[in-house]
C-alpha cells in the first residue's frame, strides 16, 4: 500500500518556502510596476479609474486625494512634496512595507506567520482620523496638507 | 501498525467555547476568503457580462468625423439603438441573475469557480436575493473613497469590504 502522507523532507520544506514567498513577491512586482507608471506620469491623468469621484464632482479633497501623486513624488525622492500630497497615506504605506518585510522574512525562514489584523475599533478610529484630516485639509488652514496640483 | 480495534480519541474542543469563531474563521468554521481570491471571483463575474458590453458598443451609432483635404465632415454612423439597448439590458439581467439570485443563494459564478461562499456574518446562511442586491449597491461606498473600501479585506480582521460591514456578511473559502 502506498503511503497517503509524504514525509516532510528538505525538498518539501523548500517548495513550501517558495510557495510562501510567491504571494509577497508577486505583490511586490505589481506594486513596482504601478510605481514605475507613477514615476513616469507623476500620478496625473491616469484615466477614469484613478480619478477621485468626490474631487471631480465637488472640487473637495477626499482623505486619499494626492495618494498617487505622493507615491510619484516619493519615487523621485521628493519627500517634502510627497508629505504635502498625502502624509497619512504615505505613513500607512510605510507600515505596509514593514508588514511586507516581516512576511518575506518569515516566509524565507519557513515560519508560520499571523498577519496583523485591524479590528473594528481600530478601523473606526482610523476612519475618524481620516474624516478629521479630510475636513482640515479642505479648510484655509489645511492647505499645507492638501495635494499639490 | 495494524491495530484497527481502538478508534482514535476525538479531537479536543476548540478553546474559547463554540460560540466564538476562531481567528480568521466564519461562524460556520470555514476559513475566510483572502482578498486575491475575492478579486478573482469578482473578475470572473465581470467576464460574464463583457460580451454584452462589447455588443452594446458595436451596435451603438457613433459620430464619425472625417477630414478630407481640410473639409471636415461629421456623420452619424449606422447602428441599431434598440439592439444596443437590448444588449445593455441583457448585460444587466445577467449581472442581476448571477450576482443577486445566485449570489443570494451563496455562490455567484465566480465564487463557485473559486470555491467561495457569501454568507451572513451572524447567521452563517446565504443572504438571499434582496440583500445580495443591496450589497452590490453598497459597493458604492467602497468606490466613493477612492476604492479603498475594496482593499479592506487585505487588513480587516473579518476580511470584509465596507459593503460586507454594512450588510454584515462575510465570504468564506473552502476548508
Amino acid at each position: 500500500m502506498a503511503r497517503t502522507t509524504t514525509p516532510a523532507g528538505p525538498a518539501t520544506v523548500f517548495t513550501t518556502r517558495l510557495r510562501a514567498l510567491a504571494s509577497p513577491l508577486g505583490a511586490a512586482g505589481v506594486v513596482a510596476t504601478a510605481t514605475l507608471v507613477l514615476y513616469r506620469t507623476g500620478g496625473h491623468d491616469l484615466g477614469p479609474l484613478a480619478t477621485c469621484w468626490l474631487n471631480a464632482g465637488t472640487g473637495l479633497y477626499c482623505p486619499f486625494c494626492g495618494s498617487l501623486r505622493a507615491v510619484a513624488a516619493m519615487s523621485h525622492g521628493d519627500v517634502p512634496a510627497a508629505l504635502h500630497n498625502n502624509a497619512p497615506v504615505l505613513l500607512l504605506l510605510g507600515v505596509a512595507a514593514l508588514v511586507w518585510g516581516r512576511r518575506v522574512a518569515f516566509a524565507a525562514a519557513g515560519r508560520v506567520i499571523h498577519e496583523p489584523r485591524v479590528n473594528g475599533r481600530a478601523t473606526a478610529a482610523l476612519a475618524a482620523f481620516f474624516l478629521v484630516f479630510a475636513i482640515y485639509r479642505n479648510t484655509p488652514h489645511g492647505g499645507w496638507l492638501a495635494p499639490l496640483s | 501498525m495494524s491495530d484497527y480495534g481502538t478508534p482514535p480519541p476525538p479531537p479536543p474542543p476548540p478553546p474559547g467555547g463554540f460560540q466564538q469563531p476562531g481567528y480568521g474563521q466564519a461562524p460556520t468554521g470555514a476559513p475566510l476568503a483572502v482578498w486575491i481570491q475575492r478579486v478573482g471571483a469578482y473578475l470572473l463575474d465581470y467576464v460574464l457580462i463583457v460580451p454584452f458590453s462589447i455588443l452594446q458598443v458595436v451596435f451603438s451609432p457613433k459620430t464619425v468625423t472625417t477630414n478630407v483635404n481640410g473639409v471636415v465632415n461629421t456623420t452619424q454612423s449606422g447602428g441599431n439603438l434598440s439592439i444596443a439597448f437590448l444588449m445593455a439590458g441583457l448585460g444587466l439581467a445577467v449581472w442581476f441573475f448571477n450576482r443577486c439570485y445566485l449570489g443570494g443563494q451563496g455562490q455567484s459564478f465566480g465564487k463557485k469557480v473559486l470555491g467561495l461562499t457569501l454568507i451572513g456574518e451572524r447567521t452563517g446562511q446565504p443572504i438571499g436575493m434582496g440583500r445580495a442586491f443591496l450589497r452590490d449597491l453598497a459597493h458604492f461606498v467602497d468606490a466613493i473613497i477612492c476604492y479603498v473600501g475594496y482593499l479592506f479585506p487585505l487588513w480587516d480582521q473579518k476580511r470584509q469590504t465596507l459593503a460586507d460591514k454594512i450588510m454584515t456578511t462575510v465570504v468564506t473559502s473552502k476548508a
